[in-house]
């Protein structure tokens, strides 16, 4: 019950907006993997499959876009680095028999507009912005949507319990930081 | 759909009460700041300001009550936005000014309010609409030029909330050159220094590597095989999709 209480307190924290503030030490490079999980790890995998999917959605349209060829290669490399964080995540919770998406009812999802933050109905509105605004609308929906990624990954890193969910925690919180930084020099 | 809904729904997968969902009802899910021309908020996440405290992980939850005439919606963890004695960046502008926000939820809007001073020069009311997925506005700063300190407010339409992002502008005395909505190409913007590696050295971050290059990071090698540039949390031991270790 204490575990229960602490979670929800997380998410209390982040549902109501508030931070603490955090130290940025390097990640540790290798954590000794484990099988032990809480509802914490669960939520958190079950909740980043999508946003990373809806990510590398999004990343793709700089593919062919008008964009400077820096913000194509910041979007070229997120896109392996997420593909691959997928790939770990997926195959976590499937060694965890957990499933890869949080329910399977459309009940649970009635009523929450679906499981992306990032609607596929923006990415189609940026998608069809014209070349001369494009770049500008790209960077600000991938920004705000990373932006809801380090969201995520700060209730892993003071929730879970699983030690490479919470290794991979801390690396998604410092590289999107990181990546929403280059992103909005780029916005100027 | 927002986060809290997200976890609400991610909660009730595992069996437990989304309980906070109804404790929390009232209170806005929508963030955002205007990221160019680059508000405190956004100078702080992008490291052109430091000692900028927890803001430089969610410059979008400058969330507070709606009426408020401050940089901080008044909360005290985020009291570094509201003080003008810190050095912020100004942005080179001219009198006709484009505002961008980055948006993590588009929560319905009532209106976006632009403030110089005690004075409202402009106000763009959504009369409760969902925002589209980027938020542009063009505003007039009326002739003003030198130095100012503009507040945006974004009023959220079904809650009390409102959000507040400040921008310092230096605005150019050349007056009747609006601004079109490219980029301006007169900003002075010290970005994030990016440096050429130094062939075999070790792995730093904010430098760009190419396909081919080669660093050393813990003792190991590791050779380039997607171009980018670096960053925390890209290290090459937990990048096998950017360093093959040699």
């Amino acid at each position: 019950m204490r575990r229960l209480a602490a979670l929800v307190a997380g998410v209390l924290v982040l549902a109501g907006c508030g931070s603490t503030p955090a130290a940025a030490p390097a990640p540790a490079p290798t954590v000794v993997e484990s099988n032990e999980f809480n509802e914490t790890d669960v939520m958190f995998l079950q909740m980043s499959v999508p946003h990373h999917k809806a990510g590398l959605e999004i990343v793709r349209l700089a593919e062919d876009g008008p964009v400077r060829a820096e913000v194509k290669t910041l979007a070229a490399a997120i896109e392996v680095t997420q593909l691959s964080e997928v790939d770990s995540m997926t195959q976590w919770l499937a060694d965890w028999k957990q499933p890869e998406t949080a329910g399977q009812d459309p009940q649970l999802h009635a009523g929450y507009g679906g499981d992306h933050s990032t609607s596929p109905e923006a990415i189609a509105e940026v998608a069809a912005t014209g070349s001369a605004d494009f770049e500008k609308a790209f960077l600000n929906l991938l920004i705000g949507h990373q932006h809801n990624a380090v969201a995520m990954a700060k209730l892993e890193k003071e929730g879970g319990v699983n030690p490479q969910a919470k290794e991979l925690a801390e690396r998604i919180f410092h590289s999107r930081t990181a990546q929403i930084a280059q992103m909005l020099g780029y916005l100027g | 759909m927002s986060l809290k809904r997200k976890l609400a729904v991610a909660l009730a997968a595992v069996g437990i009460t989304p309980f906070f969902v109804v404790m929390s009802a009232g209170t806005a899910s929508a963030h955002g700041y205007i990221s160019s021309p680059p508000s405190r908020q956004a100078m702080c996440a992008q490291g052109r300001i430091s000692n900028c405290g927890p803001i430089v992980y969610e410059p979008q939850s400058v969330e507070g009550p709606k009426g408020q005439r401050n940089c901080h919606a008044g909360l005290s963890q985020f009291a570094q936005l509201n003080d003008d004695s810190r050095p912020w960046p100004t942005t080179q502008v001219g009198n006709s000014v484009t505002f961008n926000w980055t948006l993590t939820a588009r929560h319905a809007t009532s209106t976006w309010e632009y403030y110089v001073g005690g004075t409202r020069i402009a106000e763009f009311n959504d009369g409760g609409r969902q925002p589209a997925a980027t938020v542009t506005h063009n505003v007039s700063l009326g002739g003003r030029t030198g130095r100012i300190k503009l507040l945006a407010i974004w009023n959220i339409a079904d809650t009390p909330m409102a959000f507040y992002s400040c921008v310092d502008l230096q605005v150019g005395s050349g007056g009747g050159t609006p601004t079109t909505t490219t980029t301006p190409t007169t900003t002075t913007r010290p970005t994030t220094t990016t440096t050429q590696p130094p062939a075999g050295g070790t792995w730093a971050a904010n430098t760009a590597y190419s396909v081919g290059s080669q660093v050393t990071y813990g003792g190991v090698g590791y050779r380039c095989i997607q171009a980018h540039t670096s960053l925390v949390g890209w290290e090459p031991p937990n990048t096998a999709s950017l360093w093959q270790r040699l």
